[in-house]
């Protein structure tokens, strides 16, 4: 095991040391972080890098997407990327729960202990506000929403606000599959995103 | 008046003639009749299967074909869309996921709106009622029930809920035609009328959706232009255009195959019959190179004994026709009920199509290789009566004229069998290259042979029966050739039979697994490890799954920008969205039995930090992203880079239904990085209980049930296995006529040979010897031919038609071999027969 983890820390230390001098935020999340779909040039996390040059702030992103990924691999997949030192995470997973159906409790439960975890660790965390399409119930729906807002109170830390405002449900900024977003989709989520994370970047 | 008074003279003339030469005419017909039997029989075969398959893709689709998009539709779209296609009636479903609840508790749904008439084609029904769109039930799949604990006699006092909807009669679905072949979803699926949907209050802005145009046709009609139509017509890419020809092949690659197979045995039976017809005819005119003569002597004009020829061809072939289309028609009643006895999924139907392409093949097949020999006919001098009969006059140029019309004409009949230029042009090019191969090797062969004949010590028998092969060259080419295609082809069919039934039918069906299980995390594995173990006594096998990013190849970017690539077609942004779509990379120690090397060796067993890390790729997905044995990749595995070397190309098969991947790391790279599990349960016992406990402690992990769609795959792949042997069957008994037929003929032009050694004192006896060892000789030869050129071809056909695992049928070949020399024996052995009644007076009457 500590053979593996050697193999790989030389393998990725080219990757961290260029970012050594700048703080490092991480966006942890599925799909969406992945950029499903579009060039990685073109998914929210490198326009919010973008964005944040543009603004001479010196801060780099790193983007911990997994497709299909839920809540209940936060824990694990914090523990991996905290390895990398970053001076910020945003967790932007649970999208998949709801997809899936899976009960709120439960990903209340996975992120107060991805959270707890990150804390403990004096890792600085913020948490996306997701939200669920109304096919799935005034209830369920309802319910998720929630979900977000008493972790982050819980937890006492930042609430991000919706990544997809103004981007789900529109066919011309979605992909096929109506789901992810195309490359406009991403300019739009990176701004919504920066315009709730830039105060704390400063 | 002049000009249809010598067609009717002609007309008349070749009747007398045949009536004169009944015995050779009838023999003729009897020979032709036997082709055009098996390949009629392998055409109403081939058309019921196709028949089959097509309506099973209907029935997966519910109807011809949809046009589809995961947002709804604008009124101004679906005007142009019903514009733009042809249609006899449509229909709608509006597929999305919801929540499905009853009393405190609720579960993930598939909601399927349908309309009126919806499916056109198959069933979705419990065990008392279908779909009906004017109802207010809802069907819903058999496993809501224990999920979600519903008292079916008590549904009014449960407080059921589709949304704002309050469910009171549900109906339990027993048959979804839709779902045949497809694997389970995510969630169980529930049908509902469009009239309730408003009711639920799902649907509003925002809400994800896939919404299903369906059109039923009036009649069957290619689709391929007008999906291009639409496609020219409707550029916004969200809208979507599927077949349900696509949609079968999209659900599994057995229909595919099932699909090339009836195809390629089309080409096969064609090729039977271009082979036997052009042999016969070339016999025949070896027959009538005396009567030519004698009417050329009399002065019939050439033009005249050409149309003689030509019209009694006709009337032969169409005889023979006959003669098939009949014993078709009494045989089939029987051929169907064994279809039924033998649980086959369809029945022998009889199709106007089919029969005008067998009356096409019959008919036109002997006129067109008759085509040498009405040239030669024109070449044919009345002294050439004098010299040896097994010279062939022809004129080059000619030939090789006709010899391209030949080639052209098959290539186009392959086409239109197959609809595919790639298999056409690869058999048409396969035979041209054999034809000449065969040619070369045996000319080759015979000067060897004639060389060095003298220094073996072989019986005169033995000895002359090779000179006198090799002797005859025109003679021993065109049956060498002859026998080694039909051999060739013969082997073809079972080859490739094998290689898709090994491909598709598991060799264990009870370890297919019933029931995937996904999302598992690492802290979870050992916990459900120990719970199968325990109450399945089952040993689980976890598949690691690690989410990447391709990011290079060779140091060349792999993902593309959209603006970069300024999207054009469809196909440039699906092949965008392929590339930006993200990967899933797994490592393991060992091959799977679902897995073959085709390229390079399997990873070493653990990655020594030395040299870059060793990658295994899928072959097809190897080609798609055109990356070859030796490349450099480099993934972004969430934020890290990691790089790798492809040093091996797997085969898998795919319908094996066990987890699989496209790309294979070396065991030590990926293990500490963020992964999750998935595996694989093929035990039902207890499956209820353990199932509970998962769902209850383990919340994250989703099941999806395949028993049912693998238990309806195990069916189908049987039946379909069964007709795919009788196919292959038909064609080799096809093919034995046709050895029958050669050999026959090969005697009867031997006759005056065989009667001049009689003449000279050898014994009947040994005269017999020498005909058994010339057809040893030349049989012997072709089926060495034949089946090693039947093996080179199945692997290259396989390879580039249905990229599967070859798997050689020796069961057929060691048929074909032993069944070839014993025929042999016996149809030389009865047609030697009449070597007792030949006498000195035949000879000089000949």
């Amino acid at each position: 095991m500590i053979r593996n983890f050697l193999l790989l820390s030389i393998l990725l230390s080219a990757s961290i040391n260029v970012f050594a001098s700048k703080k490092t935020l991480l966006i942890l999340g599925d799909s969406l972080t992945e950029g499903y779909g579009v060039a990685q040039s073109a998914a929210f996390p490198a326009l919010i890098e973008e964005k944040l040059k543009k603004d001479s702030l010196n801060w780099t992103v790193k983007a911990a997407g997994s497709s299909g990924s839920t809540t209940a691999s936060g824990l694990e997949r914090i523990k991996w990327l905290s390895k990398s030192k970053p001076d910020l995470v945003l967790l932007l997973l649970g999208s998949n729960d709801g997809l899936r159906g899976i009960k709120p409790e439960t990903t209340e439960k996975n992120l107060n202990d991805t959270i707890a975890w990150a804390k403990e660790n004096k890792l600085e965390i913020m948490l996306g506000q997701l939200h669920m399409p109304p096919n799935y119930g005034k209830d369920y729906t309802k319910k998720f929403e929630e979900t977000f807002k008493k972790v982050a109170k819980k937890n006492k830390i930042p609430l991000v606000d919706f990544l997809l405002k103004d981007v789900a449900g529109k066919s011309d900024l979605n992909l096929p599959d109506g789901i992810h977003p195309n490359e406009k989709g991403h300019k739009v989520v990176a701004e919504n995103i920066y315009k709730s994370i830039s105060k704390y970047l400063k | 008046m002049g000009y249809l008074k010598g067609l009717v003279w002609i007309f008349q003339f070749s009747f007398k003639d045949l009536l004169y030469q009944k015995k050779i005419y009838l023999f003729l017909i009897i020979n032709l009749f036997i082709g055009t039997f098996g390949f009629l029989t392998i055409q109403m075969f081939q058309g019921s299967l196709k028949q089959d398959l097509a309506g099973r893709a209907q029935t997966m689709l519910g109807a011809d074909y949809t046009i589809f998009a995961s947002r709804q539709f604008r009124p101004e779209e679906v005007e142009l869309f019903d514009k733009t296609v042809a249609f006899e009636s449509k229909t709608s479903t509006i597929e999305f996921f919801a929540m499905l609840k009853a009393g405190d508790k609720s579960r993930l749904v598939s909601v399927r709106a349908f309309g009126q008439n919806y499916p056109f084609y198959g069933e979705i029904k419990s065990e008392n009622i279908k779909l009906d769109y004017d109802s207010d039930k809802i069907w819903i799949d058999p496993e809501l029930v224990t999920m979600l604990d519903l008292n079916l006699s008590q549904l009014e006092a449960t407080e059921l809920f589709l949304g704002k909807f309050p469910v009171k009669n549900i109906e339990i679905i027993e048959k979804d035609s839709t779902r045949f072949f497809r694997g389970a979803g995510l969630a169980p699926v529930i049908y509902l009328s469009q009239k309730l949907l408003s009711k639920t209050e799902l649907l509003a802005e925002g809400s994800t959706s896939r919404n299903y145009l369906l059109y039923k046709l009036n009649k069957n009609i290619d689709l391929n232009p007008i999906k291009q139509n639409f496609y020219n017509q409707v550029t916004d890419s969200t809208v979507r255009f599927e077949t349900a020809v696509e949609r079968s092949q999209s659900s599994g690659s057995v229909f595919k195959y099932f699909s090339d197979y009836l195809g390629l045995v089309a080409i096969v039976a064609i090729s039977l019959c271009f082979l036997s017809g052009g042999y016969l005819m070339r016999w025949a005119f070896q027959h009538q190179r005396k009567n030519i003569g004698i009417y050329k002597t009399l002065g019939m004009s050439t033009a005249r004994i050409q149309s003689l020829y030509i019209i009694q061809v006709f009337i032969v072939s169409l005889a023979a026709f006959s003669f098939s289309l009949i014993t078709f028609f009494i045989l089939k009643p029987g051929i169907n009920y064994y279809f039924t006895t033998e649980n086959l999924p369809f029945q022998l139907s009889t199709t106007l199509e089919g029969l005008l392409f067998s009356l096409l093949i019959s008919v036109v097949a002997p006129l067109f290789m008759f085509m040498p020999v009405n040239s030669a006919i024109a070449q044919l001098n009345p002294r050439t009566l004098f010299l040896s009969q097994n010279q062939i006059q022809k004129t080059p140029w000619l030939f090789y004229v006709w010899s391209a019309l030949c080639l052209a004409g098959f290539w186009m009949l392959s086409f239109y069998q197959v609809l595919s230029y790639k298999t056409a042009t690869l058999f048409t090019f396969a035979i041209i290259f054999i034809v000449i191969l065969l040619k070369y090797s045996l000319s080759f062969l015979f000067t060897i042979i004639q060389r060095n004949i003298h220094r073996f010590s072989l019986h005169w028998s033995t000895r002359y029966a090779i000179k006198s092969v090799i002797n005859k060259k025109n003679s021993a080419d065109m049956v060498f050739i002859t026998f080694t295609m039909a051999i060739l082809v013969l082997t073809l069919l079972p080859h490739i039979k094998q290689s898709i039934i090994s491909e598709i039918k598991p060799e264990n069906p009870s370890a297919l697994p019933k029931v995937f299980l996904f999302d598992l995390q690492s802290g979870q594995k050992d916990e459900i490890e120990k719970l199968a173990q325990d109450m399945l006594q089952a040993k689980m096998e976890f598949n690691p799954l690690v989410r990447s990013r391709i990011l290079k190849v060779n140091d060349i970017d792999y993902d593309r920008l959209q603006e970069n690539e300024g999207l054009s077609t469809r196909e440039q942004e699906e092949e965008v969205r392929f590339r930006n779509r993200g990967v899933n990379l797994t490592y393991q120690t060992h091959l799977k039995a679902s897995e073959t090397i085709v390229s390079g060796k399997w990873n070493s067993e653990k990655y020594s930090g030395e040299g870059l890390p060793e990658i295994s790729l899928e072959r097809r997905y190897a080609g798609r992203i055109n990356a070859k044995m030796g490349d450099v990749m480099l993934f972004d595995v969430q934020g890290l880079e990691i790089q790798g070397k492809v040093t091996s190309i797997r085969n898998i098969r795919w319908t094996s239904f066990n987890p699989n991947f496209f790309i294979v790391f070396q065991d030590g790279v990926l293990n500490e990085a963020p992964q999750n599990f998935l595996t694989s349960i093929s035990t039902t016992k207890n499956y209820d209980t353990f199932q509970q406990v998962i769902v209850d402690r383990f919340p994250n992990v989703s099941i999806i049930d395949v028993s049912q769609t693998v238990k309806n795959v195990l069916i189908y792949v049987d039946q379909m296995a069964l007709a795919l042997q009788m196919m292959a069957v038909i064609s080799i008994i096809l093919g034995f006529f046709i050895f029958i037929v050669l050999v026959n003929t090969q005697i009867q032009e031997r006759l005056n040979e065989f009667n001049l050694l009689k003449v000279m004192g050898t014994e009947t006896s040994t005269i017999r010897k020498i005909i058994f060892k010339q057809f040893l000789f030349i049989v012997s030869l072709s089926l060495l031919a034949g089946l090693s050129l039947g093996l080179v071809l199945t692997q290259i056909l396989i390879q580039m038609i249905f990229g599967i695992t070859t798997k050689f049928d020796i069961q057929a070949m060691v048929v074909i071999c032993v069944a070839m020399i014993p025929l042999v024996v016996l149809i030389v052995g009865k047609a030697t027969g009449f070597l007792n009644r030949l006498s000195p007076i035949d000879l000089i009457r000949s």
